[in-house]
């Protein structure tokens, strides 16, 4: 008697588990909420960096925002070194940190063990139209805006056919045709700014 | 009355029985004269004083195992260190009523026993012994 | 002994012993694994999963714990337990590989149990969860997130099967191994406490040996102290009265003293024949070459019974044939013929001219053959067996203590030889011995 109880709970456990480990995978899946006072940016567009950024003029230009306390961020840093240490030479790239917190441009820079230029002017997130992290942009030599999502179609840049941001560095500089990036790739995911709401 | 032999020690420490001894060797002719003693240590001092004249030593000793202070085999132990005049002269009998093999077997080894015989003490005894 | 433990109970003493060692220790390593999820939640904010399905675990083996206290099932649990942390803390890092060793660190863990059944139910999580997962992602199902690795191909998951598979085989054979040596050794404590039980007990056994033998000498001294004093009066007694004898030819003071006489002489004999059985049946057997024919003079020479005076005398015959030295107790031997002889002097048939006792000694490597003829008055065949009872005499004519067969059939029987007989009533007795040669 007792054994058939005890089998029922252990199972009632084992269901628990399952649930959290659902719940959460769930969670993760969901995409960022929109902001109500989202200016939605188009590809194309002309993005003033208004001398914000220091960069040189006439590479192309790849953005990372990036939020210290959000989870996903943190899990991208290693993917976005390998990026800008690959292109460092075609592509001017730099961060941008959406924290309330105060950082160091040091600080950060040691965090991704890179020196690029660092800035944490919150404007440029609204001029890219970007609203979580951590998001790529990628401006062409004339600083048009030719892409703008995620980094990977799963959260945790685990398949490599859907490394987005890759994709579109390639075929611009393939001069290729600009592929067609699908939902989950420009549906934001991650976590909102600038605090983390989304774990 | 014809004596055997002119003098017999017995050394007993019973009474009855130094008794029977003396009246046996009396009546039977054995001894002329029969010389008793209770104890082995008188029997010693007694034939310790008679060592300069050997004649008057007696033929035969009869002596008793089991006696208080000194025993028979104690008896046996002194006798060997008196003088050789005293000890040639001297025939011990062993006379007891031990049913002890050892005892017969210590008293039949030593040199100086010519036998071993059992109590009482009777007329066919001493004429086994007068015989041989 | 009551208190003896048997080998089930040290068995089970020490099984326990291992169980709450293996459980103590386990308290530890499920904590440890419990914080180390909280603290890989520090990186990637995973903390629902790492309270949740952590105190979810816990849960599962403490209560399996209470609700089956006798069981140990909660081993099983807690071998599962360690496959979901290891899933938990992949899950948490978002699919480090690298967290698979956990499993093997749960393996090695389980060891302590000393049961490699433990092993399954972690190796079939593992299993399961690789196969699973791995096909999930084949078919292009791609919500999973367990791994960083681009999806896993079917040779990696062969690969990793196998390792795995080799880990959990080896933790699982040591941990038979380590049950298999305790068993030896509760097994070889086991067999030392008896041995030395059981030398303990033959201490003890040879001990009360000791006692009883010394016991048995100090009897028979006591029984030959009180014998001697009891026939010393006797024969100044005999002595006295033959002194009488010789004193007088009065026919009726020489009846009397006759009668006097063979009074105080039965007295003696059953003084003797006292002593006699207490040396037989307490003496230890000596070893000692005998000379028959030595033998059979002294115990011609001291017969215990000469016979009455009225009774003619009987021829004592002996013929002994010596082939090889023959080893046995003099003391009893001597016991035996003495009263066989006596008995032949005192129980002679009055009307035989020629009265005799034939004693035949026949020796061999192996055994005497002793045979005792003579032509008495012989034992009729409904006493034959009655004979040799304690204190059986065949009539209140009869002479004897009633203890001199008896004793001859003790000592026979204690030299471990055989005693037969053979009479015809009016005719004669013969005793048949066969002594065993003890020096052989």
């Amino acid at each position: 008697m007792k054994k058939i109880f005890t089998i029922v709970w252990l199972s009632g456990i084992l269901g628990g588990m399952a649930y959290i480990f659902w719940y959460t995978d769930w969670k993760y899946s969901l995409p960022t909420p929109v902001p109500k006072q989202y200016h939605p940016v188009p590809v194309g567009a002309h993005i003033d960096l208004g001398g914000k950024l220091f960069v040189s003029g006439d590479k192309p230009v790849f953005i990372h925002f990036f939020n210290p306390d959000c989870p996903c961020s943190r899990f991208n840093i290693p993917y976005f070194k390998s990026l800008a240490k690959r292109y460092r030479d075609k592509i001017s790239f730099a961060i941008v940190v959406l924290n309330n917190r105060e950082y160091t441009a040091k600080e950060i820079q040691n965090k991704f063990d890179i020196n690029i230029p660092v800035s944490f002017d919150s404007s440029l997130a609204a001029a890219c139209g970007v609203y979580s992290t951590p998001q790529a942009v990628l401006l062409d030599a004339n600083q048009h805006l030719y892409y703008r999502g995620n980094y990977n179609k799963s959260r945790y840049c685990t398949d490599t056919r859907s490394n987005y941001a890759q994709m579109a560095i390639d075929s611009l500089f393939a001069s290729a045709e600009r592929p067609v990036f699908t939902m989950y790739a420009l549906r934001a995911y991650g976590c909102g700014l600038p605090v983390c709401t989304q774990k | 009355m014809e004596f055997k032999y002119k003098k017999a020690m017995v050394i007993d420490d019973n009474e009855i029985d130094l008794y029977i001894a003396e009246m046996l060797m009396a009546t039977t002719g054995f001894a002329e004269k029969v010389v008793c003693v209770s104890s082995a240590r008188e029997a010693l001092a007694y034939l310790k004083s008679l060592n300069a004249d050997p004649d008057s030593l007696p033929q035969f000793i009869f002596l008793d195992i089991n006696m208080p202070e000194m025993t028979g085999f104690d008896f046996l132990n002194e006798y060997q260190h008196l003088p050789e005049n005293i000890r040639k002269k001297c025939i011990i009998m062993m006379l007891t009523t031990s049913l002890d093999e050892d005892d017969r077997t210590q008293a039949e080894s030593n040199q100086f026993v010519r036998k071993f015989l059992n109590k009482p003490l009777d007329r066919d005894k001493l004429a086994q012994l007068t015989a041989s | 002994m009551a208190h003896q433990p048997t080998y089930q109970s040290i068995h089970d003493a020490f099984l326990l012993q291992v169980k709450h060692k293996s459980d103590r220790l386990m308290n530890y390593f499920l904590v440890g694994f419990f914080l180390a999820g909280l603290l890989l939640a520090i990186f990637y904010d995973t903390w629902l999963i790492a309270a949740g399905v952590g105190s979810l675990a816990l849960l599962a083996y403490y209560s399996t714990k209470v609700l089956l206290p006798g069981s140990n099932t909660y081993q099983y649990v807690v071998s599962t337990v360690f496959g979901i942390f290891m899933a938990q803390y992949i899950y948490q890092m978002h699919g480090l590989f690298e967290m698979h060793f956990i499993a093997f660190i749960g393996s090695a863990i389980l060891v302590t149990y000393q049961n490699w059944k433990l092993q399954i139910p972690l190796a079939l999580l593992v299993i399961v969860h690789h196969a699973s997962f791995g096909y999930l992602q084949y078919i292009g199902y791609d919500k999973i997130y367990f791994t960083q690795l681009d999806y896993m191909t079917l040779q990696t998951f062969i690969i990793h099967g196998i390792l795995a598979t080799i880990v959990f085989f080896i933790c699982g054979l040591w941990a038979f191994q380590l049950k298999k040596l305790n068993e030896r050794m509760i097994e070889q404590t086991y067999e030392m406490g008896r041995f030395q039980e059981e030398e303990l007990q033959k201490k003890a056994l040879l001990q009360s040996n000791d006692n009883l033998k010394k016991s048995n000498r100090e009897l028979d001294s006591f029984v030959y102290s009180v014998s001697h004093d009891l026939r010393a009066p006797l024969s100044s007694m005999l002595g006295v009265v033959g002194l009488c004898e010789m004193g007088t030819l009065d026919p009726f003071m020489q009846k009397n003293i006759t009668l006097i006489k063979t009074s105080i002489r039965k007295l003696d004999g059953f003084i003797i024949d006292i002593l006699d059985y207490s040396r037989n049946s307490r003496l230890e057997i000596d070893h000692q070459e005998i000379h028959f024919s030595d033998l059979l003079t002294d115990v011609s020479n001291n017969l215990k019974f000469m016979g009455t005076d009225d009774q003619k005398k009987v021829d004592v015959r002996t013929t002994v044939r010596n082939g090889v030295p023959f080893y046995s107790d003099k003391g009893r031997i001597s016991i035996i013929l003495n009263n066989l002889i006596s008995n032949s002097i005192r129980y002679q048939n009055p009307q035989a001219p020629d009265p005799f006792v034939e004693i035949n000694v026949n020796v061999s490597e192996s055994a005497a053959d002793i045979l005792v003829k003579d032509n008495g008055i012989g034992i009729s065949e409904e006493n034959q067996v009655k004979v040799f009872n304690m204190f059986y005499r065949v009539s209140d004519k009869s002479i004897g203590s009633g203890l001199g067969l008896y004793i001859v059939k003790e000592a026979v029987e204690k030299l471990k030889g055989v005693l037969e007989l053979r009479s015809e009533i009016g005719k004669g007795t013969e005793f048949v011995i066969r002594l065993p040669n003890l020096c052989s």
